[in-house]
C-alpha cells in the first residue's frame, strides 16, 4: 500500500517539474542543483531555494519602494538589485523570473518609470507562482520521503 | 550587506616528494553580494572561503597572500566595484582573479581584461567553467619562475577571457590587437608563427632525423627556413615533446597493460601531432605529411609509449619536481572529487581540439576516451539513484531536455504567457495597453538572443588557445638550451596523476555513496521538513 503511494508521488514530482520546465519556469540550472545534492549536502536544493526566496522577497521589496518613492530617479540602483536578481534566478534555473528581470533592467535603463512599475508587477506575479510551485514540489518530495521510510522501516 | 556564509575551508596539506607532484588543493575565495550564486559556487567548488563583502575579502587576502590560489568576484557589487577589487587585487597580490556577472556587455568584458582578469565568467555559472579555473592557477605559477625572460604583458595575453555568446571571436580580436604590439616590444625572444608550412616542414624534419635523434641544430638544418632561430625551433620541439608525453600520459591511464609495443621506425603517432598543433587545418597538415594509413588508434597510442626513452623523459621519472619553496605554498590545489568533474577534466585536458580532427584514427579513440569516462560518470550516477529514493529520478532525465523551451501559455490569465523571448516582455511593458501581441522590435534581437542561449545547454567549452598558449610560454621562458632537462611537463605529467587519483577516487566513491545516501537521506528530511503552508499564505498576500 505504502508502496504504491510512493510511486505515486513520485510520479506526481516528476509530472510537476516536467510541467514547470514545459513552461519555462525551470530549466537545466535547477537540473544542476539537484545534482550538486548528495551525501555531504542532502538538502542542498531545498535550503539554497529558500535563501534564494529570502533573497528575492528583500530585492522584491527594496524595488517596490524605490518605485513608489514619488521623487524616485535612482534607476542604477535599481539596476544593480535587478542585475542581483538576475544572477540568482539563473542559478537556480529560475528561467522566467529571470527573462522578466532582464527585460525589466532594459526598460530601467530607459528611466521609464511607467514601464518599470509595470515590470515590477509582472515580476511579483511571476515570482509567486515560482515560489508557489516549488512550494509544491518540495511538498510532495517531503511526503514521499515520509512515504518511503515507513516502507524501508517495515522492511527491516 | 550582513555576512551569512563565511565558511573557512580547509588547508590541504602539499604531498611532497611524490614523483608526479600535483597540486592537491585549490583554495578558492569567492567574492559576490549573491548569496544564492556563493552557495552554489560554493558546492562546485567544495573547499572554498566565501564572503559577501568585498572588505573581508581584501583583509583575508592581504592578511596571508598565500591563503589563496584564486580569487573570484562578481562584477557588479553594492559595496565595492567589482573592478576596483580586481585591480587591488592584481596590483598587490598577483592572484588570478576571474570575474563573473550576469552582465555579458562587451564593455564590461573589456574592462575585465583590462583591469587584468584571468577569465569572464557569465551568471549563471556553468558547472563546467567552475571546473576549468584551476588552469589559471596553473598557468600563473608556470610563468612565475621565469618571470625575467616572460614579461607580465606577454602572461596576461595569453589566457584569453572566454565569451559565450557569440561575441567571442570579437573579444579575442580586440585583446590580440591590444596586446600584440606589445608583446613583440616587450619579449627578448623574437615569437615567430609557426605557419602551415613552417609546421609541416618542422614535422618532416623531425620525422626524418627520428624522434629521438631529432635535435633542434638538425631540425634547423632541414627545415632550411631563414626566419627562424635554433631557439625557435628548440621550444617547439619541446612543446611538441610534450604534447607526445601528454598522450603517453593519456595511454598510460587508457590500456590495461601499459605494455610497450613494437615501435613503428621514425613515425610520429598522429594523435601527438593533432592534439599538439592546437589549430585545425595545421593538424590535418601534418597528418598528411606523414601518410600513415591504416594504423588503428591502439597501434598508435602503443607507439607513442615507445618513444618515451630516458633521455627525453627522465625528468618525471628520476627527479621529483623541484619547485621553487615559495610556490609550493602556492601549488596547492585540490580538484573537487566528483567524477563528474574527473570526466571534465579529461576532456578538457587531453583533447584540445578533438571536434576539429577530421581524423578518423584520432576521433575513434577519443570516442572510446569519452564514452569509457561519460560511462564512469553515468555509472555513478545511476547506482546512487536506483539504491535510493533521491530527489531524482532517471525519468526526469529523459523528459526534461526536451521542455527546454516553452512555447505555450503558463498560468492563465498571465500576459507573459510561456515567454522566452525577451522582446515580448519589453513590448509588454513599453505599451499602454499592455497586449502582449504588441512588440518592440528595436534591439530585441540582441536581446532574446542572449536569453534563449540560457536556456540551452551549451557545449562544453574547451579553450585550445589556451591550452596553446602556456605551452608556449613556457618553452619560450626556458633557455631554448637545455629543453630536455626543464621541467615544462609540469602541467602534462600531473594530468597523468591526476587521471590515476581521480579515478581512484571516483571508484571509491561508488562504493561508498549508495548505502550511507540510503540512511541519512531519510533521517535528515524528516528534520527538515517544515510547514509550508506559511509560506504559500505569505507568497499569496501582496509583497
Amino acid at each position: 500500500m505504502l508502496g504504491l503511494g510512493v510511486d505515486q508521488l513520485r510520479a506526481d514530482m516528476n509530472q510537476l517539474l516536467a510541467l514547470l520546465f514545459h513552461q519555462g519556469v525551470l530549466d537545466d540550472h535547477f537540473l544542476q542543483l539537484q545534482q550538486l545534492q548528495d551525501v555531504t549536502s542532502p538538502n542542498f536544493v531545498y535550503e539554497v531555494v529558500n535563501i534564494y526566496f529570502h533573497e528575492s522577497e528583500k530585492l522584491l521589496r527594496n524595488l517596490r519602494v524605490l518605485l513608489m518613492d514619488r521623487d524616485f530617479s535612482d534607476y542604477k540602483k535599481m539596476g544593480i538589485h535587478l542585475n542581483q536578481f538576475m544572477g540568482s534566478s539563473s542559478s537556480i534555473g529560475a528561467k522566467r523570473v529571470r527573462n522578466v528581470c532582464f527585460a525589466f533592467r532594459a526598460v530601467s535603463e530607459q528611466n521609464n518609470r511607467a514601464g518599470c512599475l509595470r515590470a515590477l508587477e509582472v515580476l511579483e506575479h511571476e515570482y509567486c507562482y515560482l515560489k508557489n510551485k516549488l512550494h509544491e514540489l518540495f511538498h510532495i518530495e517531503q511526503q514521499r520521503v515520509m512515504a518511503a521510510a515507513v516502507r524501508y522501516r517495515i522492511q527491516d | 550587506m550582513s555576512e551569512k556564509n563565511d565558511q573557512v575551508g580547509q588547508i590541504p596539506t602539499p604531498e611532497n616528494g611524490k614523483e608526479y607532484q600535483f597540486p592537491v588543493g585549490m583554495r578558492v575565495l569567492a567574492v559576490d553580494d549573491d548569496i544564492v550564486c556563493l552557495q552554489k559556487l560554493a558546492a562546485l567548488l567544495r573547499q572554498f572561503t566565501v564572503t559577501t563583502e568585498a572588505t573581508k575579502a581584501l583583509k583575508m587576502l592581504r592578511e596571508n597572500k598565500d591563503n589563496f590560489d584564486i580569487v573570484i568576484t562578481d562584477v557588479q557589487m553594492l559595496e565595492m566595484d567589482g573592478f576596483r577589487l580586481l585591480e587591488i587585487i592584481s596590483l598587490e597580490m598577483d592572484i588570478p582573479v576571474i570575474m563573473m556577472s550576469s552582465n555579458d556587455d562587451i564593455k564590461t568584458v573589456m574592462k575585465g581584461i583590462e583591469h587584468g582578469a584571468r577569465d569572464y565568467l557569465l551568471k549563471p555559472i556553468r558547472v563546467e567553467e567552475i571546473k576549468n579555473i584551476w588552469q589559471h592557477v596553473i598557468r600563473k605559477t608556470l610563468f612565475d619562475p621565469d618571470k625575467q625572460s616572460i614579461p607580465k604583458g606577454a602572461a596576461d595575453q595569453n589566457p584569453k577571457p572566454a565569451k559565450r555568446h557569440g561575441e567571442r571571436s570579437k573579444v579575442k580580436e580586440a585583446q590580440t590587437n591590444n596586446l600584440s604590439d606589445d608583446d613583440s616590444l616587450a619579449q627578448k625572444r623574437q615569437r615567430i608563427a609557426w605557419t602551415r608550412e613552417l609546421r609541416a616542414k618542422f614535422c618532416d624534419a623531425v620525422k626524418t632525423l627520428g624522434v629521438d635523434k631529432a635535435v633542434p641544430k638538425k631540425i634547423l638544418e632541414l627545415m632550411n627556413e631563414p626566419g627562424i632561430t635554433r631557439e625557435n625551433v628548440a621550444s617547439h620541439l619541446q612543446k611538441f615533446r610534450n604534447a607526445m608525453k601528454k598522450n603517453d600520459a593519456i595511454t598510460i591511464q587508457q590500456n590495461d597493460n601499459g605494455v610497450v609495443s613494437s615501435s613503428i621506425g621514425g613515425h610520429l603517432p598522429n594523435t601527438t601531432i593533432l592534439s599538439f598543433d592546437n589549430q585545425g587545418p595545421d593538424s590535418v597538415h601534418c597528418l598528411d605529411g606523414f601518410g600513415v594509413n591504416g594504423h588503428s588508434n591502439s597501434e598508435m597510442i602503443q607507439f607513442s609509449h615507445h618513444v618515451q626513452n630516458p633521455e627525453t623523459f627522465s625528468i618525471v621519472s628520476q627527479k621529483p619536481l623541484s619547485l621553487p619553496t615559495n610556490q609550493q605554498g602556492i601549488l596547492q590545489q585540490r580538484y573537487p572529487q566528483a567524477p563528474e568533474i574527473m570526466n571534465q577534466m579529461w576532456q578538457t585536458m587531453n583533447i584540445p581540439r578533438l571536434g576539429n580532427s577530421p581524423s578518423h584514427h584520432y576521433q575513434m579513440g577519443n570516442l572510446h576516451q569519452q564514452s569509457d569516462f561519460n560511462g564512469l560518470k553515468y555509472q555513478t550516477f545511476t547506482s546512487r539513484l536506483r539504491m535510493v529514493d533521491d530527489l531524482m529520478d532517471m525519468d526526469i532525465y529523459s523528459h526534461i531536455p526536451s521542455y527546454s523551451t516553452s512555447s505555450e501559455p503558463g498560468p492563465s490569465g498571465f500576459p507573459l504567457v510561456g515567454c522566452t523571448s525577451n522582446s515580448h516582455s519589453i513590448g509588454v511593458f513599453l505599451d499602454a495597453g499592455s497586449s502582449p501581441s504588441t512588440m518592440l522590435r528595436d534591439a530585441s534581437t540582441d536581446f532574446s538572443a542572449i536569453a534563449q542561449n540560457d536556456s540551452v545547454v551549451r557545449p562544453q567549452n574547451v579553450f585550445p588557445g589556451q591550452y596553446e598558449g602556456s605551452n608556449n610560454v613556457s618553452c619560450m621562458g626556458r633557455g631554448g638550451l637545455d629543453f630536455r632537462g626543464q621541467i615544462t611537463g609540469v602541467p602534462l605529467d600531473m594530468q597523468g596523476s591526476i587521471m590515476e587519483e581521480f579515478i581512484g577516487s571516483s571508484q571509491m566513491k561508488l562504493v561508498q555513496q549508495p548505502p550511507e545516501h540510503l540512511k541519512s537521506e531519510n533521517n535528515l528530511h524528516f528534520s527538515c521538513c517544515s510547514s509550508t503552508d506559511d509560506d504559500l499564505n505569505a507568497a499569496l498576500n501582496p509583497v
